[in-house]
This record gives C-alpha cells, sequence and structure tokens, in this order.
C-alpha cells in the first residue's frame, strides 16, 4: 500500500478542535419538538371557551362530539358529549362554547336543536337532513352567566333580536292559521304569528301577530286584517272565485292586511293595537254596512238553491243577503208559498242612497213610501238562477214593464215586496212557443208535393222501359260485332301474329348467338388472344371406349 | 429504336395467331332441276319447329368419339342452327312427297284441309367410319274449318352408313331426313303409323 | 473468545461512502475523499435526539385530527385510532387492519426496537446481539411503510374533491405523523448497528 504511506509521512497531523461541550447539536430536534407540543397545548388550553350544559327531552339528532352550536349559521360550539339526565326524563349535552361565544353562556340564551321542520312558516332546516342536525342559540340580554339551559323543543318564532311591532287580533277561530303562519301585506309576507290562545270565557280566539320593521309602518289604524289561509274558493251567486296569498299560505296558512281605500287614515297604529280577523277580503274591505232594512218576500214556486245569506241584488248591485226562508201554508189556495225574509242595507247603494236621504230625508217611513212608488213602476221581486251547475239561486229586484199592478200596503211591517215568476218558467215558456211554432207546420201540404214527385217518378221509369232499354240492346249488339272482329285480328295468320311471330324469332336467334359465344369462349378462352387452334382430322368411332377421356379436341 | 423492334415483334406475334379455316355443312340437298310451284295444292301443311337433343344442338358438328364420349368439331360447323337446318330440310322433303308447300304464318286457304307436322328429334347420332343415325317422334293432326279431324303421333328411327370423312355423313344424315320425309307423308295419307 | 477480527485490530477504518478498507490514522479516504469515521459520528447521541423528538411528535399525531371528511354536507373529523374504528365498524375490516398496522403497530415498534438498542449500546449489554441485529435490519427495511398513511391521506385528499357532495381534506394530525416517520427514520439511518457488536469489543 504505497498511498497511504506517502499521504502519512506528507500529511501533519491536523488539528483537532474539540467543542467545550461534548453535545451534538442534534439535540435541538427535540427540543423544538418539546416546544412545539407544549405551545400546542397552552394554546388549547387557552383557546377553550365557555362550557355549559342544556337540557333537551330528546337527543335526536344529536351526536357527541360532531353535532355543532351555530349562530347566524356560524360555528360557535360543539357538543362534547350527551349523557341522560339522572332522573332520565331529560338528555344532557355538555357544550363546549368558542372563546369569542361567550355571549351565549349569558343568562336567557335560547338552545334548540335545528332538525327539519314541516311547520307553520313552512318547511325549515331541510339542509339537516343532509348535513346533521345541529343546535340553534339565541343570545340572552342578561349579564350574569349561567351553566345549565333548558334547551326548546320547537325553535322560537322571533329570533336573532328583530325588530318590529306586535299586535294582537281577535278572531272566532283559529282557523289554519300556526304559530309561524305568514302575515302579508299586498301579498309580501311581512310579519307573523307569534303565538295564540283562547280569548277569556272562551269566545273567541287572540292571535298574537309580529310586523317587522319597516313594514309595521303600514299598519294603519284604520287597517283591515282578514284571514286569507289557502285557497279562498267561493262558488256563489257571482260565479266561481279563486284567490289565494301563497303557497305558503296554502300549506301554513296566512294572515293579510290592508287598509281599505275608502278612509283616508293614514296615521300608525300602535304597538299592541288590536284589530278583529276577518273571514275574507270582502267582507274585511267592505264598507260597513249601515243599518239593516227588513222586508219581506213571497214566491209561490219552489225556491230550491236559495240559502240564508244568498245575495239580494237591485238593478245589479248587490243590496243585501237573504236571512230566511220558510215555507207558509195559504188555506184559500190551499198551497205553500215560500216567505223569504231579506235584509236590505241601503248604505250599499252608495251615491244613491246619500241622493235619496239628501232629497228625501232618512226615516222609515219616508223609505217606505219611495219603495210603494216603486212598486208602482214595476220594481218586482225574482228568484233567478245564479249558476246553471250548482243550481244556486239570488234574488234580483228589477223594474219590469208590464208588470201586472198589484197592491202594496206600505204600512205593513214587514214591508212586503211582490214577486214574479223566476226564470225556470221562462224556459217553459219558450219550450211551449216551439211547440207552437211547430204545430204550424203544414205537413199536409207537404204530402202532397211528395205524392206529386212520386207519380213523375213513375213517368220516367215508363219511358225509360219503353225507350232507353232498347237503344242498350242495340249498343250491345254492336259491341259483340266489334269483339268478334278483335278476335279475328288476333288470328293465326293475321300480319300481327306475323310481325309478333317475326320479332320473337330475331330475339331468339339473337340470344342464341350469345350462347354460342360464350360456349365457345368458355371453350377456348385463349382464342381471344390466338385464334382457334388447328385440330386434327376427328378419328372414327371406336365402340370400346380408349386409354384418353378427353371430351373437347386434342 | 427499342420501341420500334417491340412493336415489330408484337405484330409478328399477333401475326401468328392466325385461325385456321371453317368449312360449312347443311342438310338441305340441292334443289332438283325441276322446281314445281304447286299452285293449286290438293292439301296444306303447316311444320312447327323441330327440337333438337341439346348436345347436338350446337353451330359446331358433334360427332361421338367413343362409348363415353363427344367430339366438337371447331373448323366444322352447321351452316344453320340445327334445328332450322332439320325443320327447312323435312318440310322441303314433305313438299315434294305430299303436293303443297308448307304454309306457316300465311293466311289457309278455307275449305282445304291442313295438316299441322309437329317433329321432336330424340337421336341425332354421327359415328364416324360406322353410321348416322336420326330417331324422331313427330304428330299429325288434320285441321278443317277449325274443327279437329284427325290426329295421329309415332315414331321413326332411320340409319345410314358414314364413311370416315365428315362429307359422307352429312350425305348419310340427308339420306336420313329423306326416308322421314316417306313415313310422315304416308302417314298422312293412310292416317296410320309407318311399320319399319 | 473472538472469532471475528475487528477492523480496528487490523488497523483498519471501512470508508462509508465507497466502501474502500483505508489505513487507520488516515483522515480522509484516499479513493472518495470522504472523510472517514470509525463508527458513524455521534451515533447514540443522534439516535437518541431523534427518537425523542418523534416520541414527542407522536402524541399530537394521534390526538389531532388526521382527515376532515364531509359526505353531504355532514362533516367529521378523524384521528388515527378513530378511523380505524370507523373502517372497522362499517365492515372495512381490511382497511383497517392496513392502517392500524401502518399507522400504529410500526411506529410503535420501531419506538420500542430502537429504544431497546439505544439502551443497550449505551450499557454495552451483550443480551441477544444477534437478534439486536436482526431486530436493526428489521426496522430499516419496515421504516419508511409507515408513509403509507400519509400517502393514503394525500390521495384521498386529491381525489375526493367533490365540492357539496364530499370532500376530504387533511388535518394538522398527519402533518405531526409524517414528521414522525421522518424522524424515526432517521434515527434509524443515525444508529450504528457496528455499536450492537462493540460490546464484545470492550469486554474482552
Amino acid at each position: 500500500m504505497p498511498d497511504h504511506q506517502r499521504s502519512n509521512s506528507t500529511l501533519s497531523s491536523p488539528e483537532v478542535n474539540s467543542r467545550r461541550f461534548n453535545v451534538s447539536i442534534v439535540w435541538l430536534v427535540p427540543i423544538v419538538a418539546g416546544l412545539i407540543g407544549l405551545s400546542m397545548v397552552v394554546h388549547k388550553a387557552m383557546s377553550a371557551g365557555p362550557k355549559i350544559v342544556v337540557t333537551f327531552l330528546t337527543a335526536e339528532g344529536l351526536e357527541a362530539n360532531k353535532t355543532q352550536v351555530k349562530y347566524k349559521n356560524v360555528v360557535i360550539g360543539k357538543v362534547v358529549s350527551i349523557a341522560l339526565s339522572g332522573d332520565r326524563a331529560h338528555v344532557d349535552a355538555n357544550i363546549e362554547l368558542d372563546q369569542s361565544a361567550d355571549a351565549f353562556s349569558s343568562r336567557g340564551t335560547r338552545y334548540w336543536v335545528v332538525r327539519p321542520r314541516i311547520g307553520a312558516s313552512g318547511v325549515s332546516g331541510v339542509d339537516t337532513l343532509l348535513s346533521g342536525a345541529f343546535i340553534g342559540a339565541d343570545p340572552g340580554e342578561s349579564e350574569a352567566r349561567d351553566k345549565t339551559f333548558i334547551g326548546l323543543e320547537n325553535p322560537p318564532a322571533i329570533i336573532y333580536g328583530k325588530k318590529g311591532k306586535r299586535f294582537t287580533l281577535h278572531s272566532a277561530d283559529l282557523g289554519s292559521l300556526d304559530i309561524g303562519s305568514p302575515v302579508y301585506y299586498r301579498h309580501i309576507p311581512v310579519g307573523q304569528v307569534v303565538s295564540y290562545n283562547l280569548a277569556g270565557e272562551g269566545k273567541g280566539v287572540d292571535i298574537d301577530i309580529f310586523v317587522n320593521t319597516p313594514n309595521d309602518q303600514y299598519v294603519r289604524k284604520n287597517s283591515r286584517f282578514w284571514n286569507a289561509s289557502g285557497v279562498d274558493v267561493s262558488l256563489g251567486a257571482n260565479g266561481l272565485k279563486v284567490n289565494t296569498q301563497s303557497v305558503a299560505s296554502i300549506l301554513a296558512g296566512g294572515i293579510a292586511f290592508i287598509e281599505p281605500n275608502y278612509s283616508e287614515d293614514k296615521s300608525t297604529a300602535d304597538e299592541r293595537s288590536e284589530f278583529t280577523l276577518f273571514d275574507d277580503m270582502d267582507t274585511a274591505l267592505a264598507r260597513p254596512d249601515g243599518p239593516g232594512f227588513y222586508v219581506q218576500m213571497r214566491f209561490d214556486q219552489s225556491l230550491r238553491g236559495l240559502t240564508v245569506n244568498s245575495p239580494v241584488e237591485f238593478l245589479g248591485v248587490n243590496v243585501g243577503r237573504v236571512v230566511s226562508v220558510d215555507l207558509d201554508y195559504d188555506d184559500k189556495e190551499e198551497s205553500f208559498p215560500t216567505i223569504i225574509g231579506v235584509v236590505i242595507y241601503p248604505n250599499r247603494l252608495g251615491k244613491a242612497n246619500d241622493k235619496l236621504v239628501q232629497m228625501k230625508g232618512a226615516d222609515d217611513a219616508k223609505g217606505a213610501h219611495l219603495i210603494a212608488q216603486m212598486v208602482a213602476h214595476g220594481l218586482r221581486a225574482q228568484a233567478r238562477s245564479a249558476n246553471l251547475l250548482t243550481g244556486q239561486l239570488y234574488i234580483s229586484m228589477n223594474f219590469v214593464s208590464n208588470a201586472k199592478p198589484v197592491v202594496f200596503d206600505a204600512s205593513a211591517q214587514p214591508l212586503l215586496i211582490p214577486t214574479i215568476p223566476g226564470s225556470l218558467d221562462k224556459a217553459q215558456e219558450q219550450l211551449q212557443s216551439l211547440l207552437d211554432k211547430l204545430s204550424k207546420v203544414p205537413i199536409d201540404q207537404i204530402a202532397n208535393n211528395f205524392n206529386g214527385s212520386l207519380g213523375q217518378l213513375n213517368k220516367t221509369l215508363v219511358t225509360f222501359n219503353g225507350q232507353v232499354l232498347p237503344e242498350m240492346h242495340e249498343t250491345l249488339v254492336q259491341t259483340r260485332k266489334t269483339l268478334a272482329t278483335v278476335n279475328n285480328s288476333l288470328d293465326d295468320d293475321s300480319p300481327q301474329r306475323r310481325q309478333l311471330g317475326q320479332a320473337m324469332y330475331e330475339v331468339q336467334r339473337t340470344a342464341r348467338s350469345i350462347r354460342v359465344l360464350t360456349d365457345f369462349l368458355g371453350r377456348q378462352p385463349e382464342s381471344l388472344i390466338r385464334g382457334r387452334l388447328k385440330e386434327g382430322k376427328p378419328d372414327a368411332y371406336q365402340p370400346t371406349s380408349s386409354g384418353s377421356h378427353k371430351f373437347d379436341q386434342e | 429504336m427499342i420501341l420500334r423492334s417491340i412493336a415489330l415483334f408484337f405484330i409478328l406475334a399477333l401475326s401468328a395467331c392466325g385461325s385456321p379455316p371453317i368449312r360449312y355443312y347443311t342438310l338441305m340437298p340441292t334443289a332438283p332441276e325441276q322446281r314445281q310451284v304447286m299452285n293449286a295444292p290438293s292439301i296444306q301443311f303447316e311444320m312447327l319447329d323441330v327440337r333438337v337433343p341439346m348436345q347436338v344442338d350446337q353451330p359446331q358438328i358433334v360427332v361421338r368419339k367413343s362409348a363415353d364420349g363427344l367430339m366438337l368439331l371447331e373448323s366444322a360447323r352447321w351452316s344453320a342452327p340445327l334445328a332450322d337446318e332439320f325443320h327447312d330440310a323435312v318440310a322441303g322433303q314433305l313438299e315434294l312427297k305430299l303436293g303443297g308447300r308448307n304454309i306457316t304464318g300465311f293466311t289457309k286457304t278455307t275449305n282445304t284441309p291442313l295438316i299441322l307436322v309437329q317433329l321432336d328429334i330424340r337421336r341425332f347420332d354421327s359415328l364416324l367410319g360406322n353410321y348416322a343415325l336420326v330417331d324422331a317422334v313427330w304428330s299429325l293432326s288434320k285441321h278443317g274449318e277449325g274443327n279437329k279431324l284427325f290426329n295421329i303421333t309415332c315414331a321413326s328411327v332411320m340409319r345410314e352408313p358414314a364413311g370416315l370423312t365428315l362429307d359422307t355423313l352429312v350425305l348419310a344424315h340427308q339420306r336420313n331426313i329423306g326416308h322421314l320425309a316417306n313415313d310422315i307423308a304416308q302417314a298422312s295419307k293412310t292416317w296410320t303409323c309407318p311399320t319399319l | 473468545m473472538r472469532k471475528f477480527n475487528n477492523a480496528s485490530d487490523m488497523n483498519l477504518i471501512l470508508c462509508h461512502l465507497c466502501g474502500n478498507a483505508c489505513v487507520d490514522g488516515v483522515l480522509r479516504c484516499p479513493r472518495c475523499r470522504s472523510t472517514l469515521h470509525r463508527r458513524k459520528p455521534d451515533s447514540l447521541a443522534r439516535t437518541a435526539a431523534f427518537f425523542m423528538a418523534g416520541l414527542i411528535f407522536y402524541i399530537p399525531a394521534n390526538l389531532l385530527p388526521m382527515m376532515y371528511t364531509d359526505m353531504f354536507g355532514s362533516g367529521s373529523e378523524n384521528t388515527i385510532l378513530s378511523g380505524v374504528i370507523e373502517f372497522w365498524e362499517s365492515g372495512s375490516w381490511d382497511i383497517a387492519l392496513l392502517i392500524f398496522i401502518a399507522s400504529v403497530l410500526v411506529p410503535c415498534l420501531k419506538f420500542l426496537v430502537l429504544g431497546t438498542l439505544l439502551v443497550t449500546c449505551r450499557l454495552r449489554s451483550r443480551w441477544a446481539m444477534r437478534e439486536r441485529s436482526k431486530l436493526y435490519r428489521l426496522i430499516e427495511v419496515i421504516g419508511y411503510w409507515s408513509m403509507l398513511d400519509v400517502l393514503v391521506v394525500a390521495l384521498v385528499a386529491a381525489l375526493v374533491q367533490f365540492r357539496t357532495l364530499s370532500s376530504i381534506e387533511p388535518r394538522e394530525g398527519i402533518l405531526f405523523f409524517g414528521l414522525v416517520v421522518v424522524l424515526t427514520m432517521l434515527a434509524a439511518m443515525s444508529f450504528d448497528p457496528r455499536l450492537i457488536w462493540d460490546a464484545e469489543v470492550e469486554h474482552a
């Protein structure tokens, strides 16, 4: 090994510097690791928020270490563990809130589980079907801190500190309303039903609603509220009407309000004002009807289809309604007329009523006198069919031109308005007139005419037999002769036959030539180039077969 | 230069491709010196198309080589298709023997009986150095004024010796045809099949 | 009674880069010019340091979540052990077994073996020397298989990214676990197995 010897002698011994500390620098690695671990632990400890316990009736949808607590969709905590309470009547959910969510441990904070719900305000929380339930929170206002809370089973109606006004509505029954049913103003949801309870003595229902700011300014002192639930289908004498606020109101019911345009009052309602909840928009917005005027009518026909609350119209304007339908017995005529009780609201006549009141004064006697005059002019009541499908009737008061004069007692209490038969009788009349027309048709004359035509037809046929037929016979004979001639021309030795024969012959020859050519080419295809081979003289016939068995020529 | 020599070569090669000449034969004998016109015939006849066996229905003459072989002679051909040759030959002979002309396709004279001749050749053997044989089946039907009067169907076999050359063979066939026409004419008169 | 000759007996040092047997006392290998060391420098100290660092990091690797799985909006974080349990309970016991072996068994085995080696070499014990060498070879071989878990998480997180339908994201636990694997690998690399056999030399 010459190499190392040389290097051994030439190199001087190196200087070895030993460190002061015999610790290698690699120990930095575990030190750093330890510091990192420590910092993580410390950080975790410091960032822990308050720990609270929320009690629920059931832990449905909650999972330990997974379910989150959210406020306005921001995660503010997590359920760490779930345990049954001591008396096994409740479930305790231990929740660790974030540090920033300190306000949620204040007294009065509400917690509830957000699960998929179909409620009054619609379907809510559907996304929890996929992502799992979470706990919603609504922070309280108080400064004190609590450790245990009782969770709500249903989400509270008003959350997140909304601003608005509360009002109370009175109604006969709740109808299809529920907590959360929307309140609409001009078809826009502006609030919701917050709570309801039976009124004193159970004679009605008080409904609390909450209208959000800024729409609460539209609740005026004279606003009218009505139940806009579902689809308002009314099949009345006026026809079929379908009315709805929204799909949500079909599902969950709803209340709508608007101020009527006939009373100008722009002042907004105060908080906690009380209103009446009407059944539908028309009743809500109807003017106050004013005093009602009771009259009676007597009909001699069947009034099937006329019910209580059927409308009474005067010249097309709804002026009142039927309040009673009774049968009466007339001894003299031994019939059962129908007595209808009607309430007429003169206010509904609007301007006409105002003018009349101005001119004639507003007392009953004058009113009766006015009606007497109108009856003299021909005012009659009539039961008309409102709807052929349903057979509903309504009372119509009109001026009839040629009405029979009746005796009208203007002082009777109540007044009895004279009547004329209804429109069904009209149909009968029309049928009768049709029958009369039909009977006027001159059937005899038609029959006579028909008879004459038949005779004419007979004459024509006779002529036909006498003259036309023999001529036809002649024509037929002629046709036969022609056919015979044709037959002859197709005869054997007719020139046409000959020409046909010639043509066929030529075709035959052509086909034959082609066949011959193809046969030859098949036998000697090289003849195209080399021509036919020369063949030798043919041999004599040999009765016994010789060695070669060739078919064609050598 | 090369192109020219190639063209010359091709021309010479093609010229070597010549074809040997063809000889044509016919079954019609030469017409006799005196030919009768026969304008007032006592009988009129029609000869329908003749059917010949397919083996010999070739333009080339077919000779029998051995018991199991035929030979087509490319350089010896019939001058017309064999069926037409036969038809014309038989019709010509019949005219001489019957005394009337073959009037196929012409208007028939009324009040004169009409004989329809139908001929079907079953064998047409040509054996060089041996014989020439014709085997035929034929039928006659007599018409007069649209009503059939008589019908008869017969057969004939004719055999004539032949030499080694084709000329002798064809002449032997001509003699065969003459015998056939004799038989047909006799049958039209006696209205019975001729005995062999 | 020694059967084998030591390199120091024969005044030889093996170059750890090119394998050249060089004469003792020379500073650099004559062939590849790399510094010569009799044993890996600071072998025990480095091994011990890396070992301790790996041990320290193993705690957060197990406690912190490794992966965040979001399926149709319902997300959950999983540590190594909770992931193993979930896989086992959901029926894919093969995956559970694989992850358990790769992420729990192998690192623990490495820690155990390295710890044993460190202690026995420091004590110059002559107990089961051949078996200890075999153990060392074992952990050298299986060391990097622990990275399987890291690879699985990386792959899964890269592939399952269907936004709302499902998505998987890695979490800080996997980082620490990767560090653990790397540190134990470094520890195994720093350990010089010849130290096991030095106990023979010392005692003889």
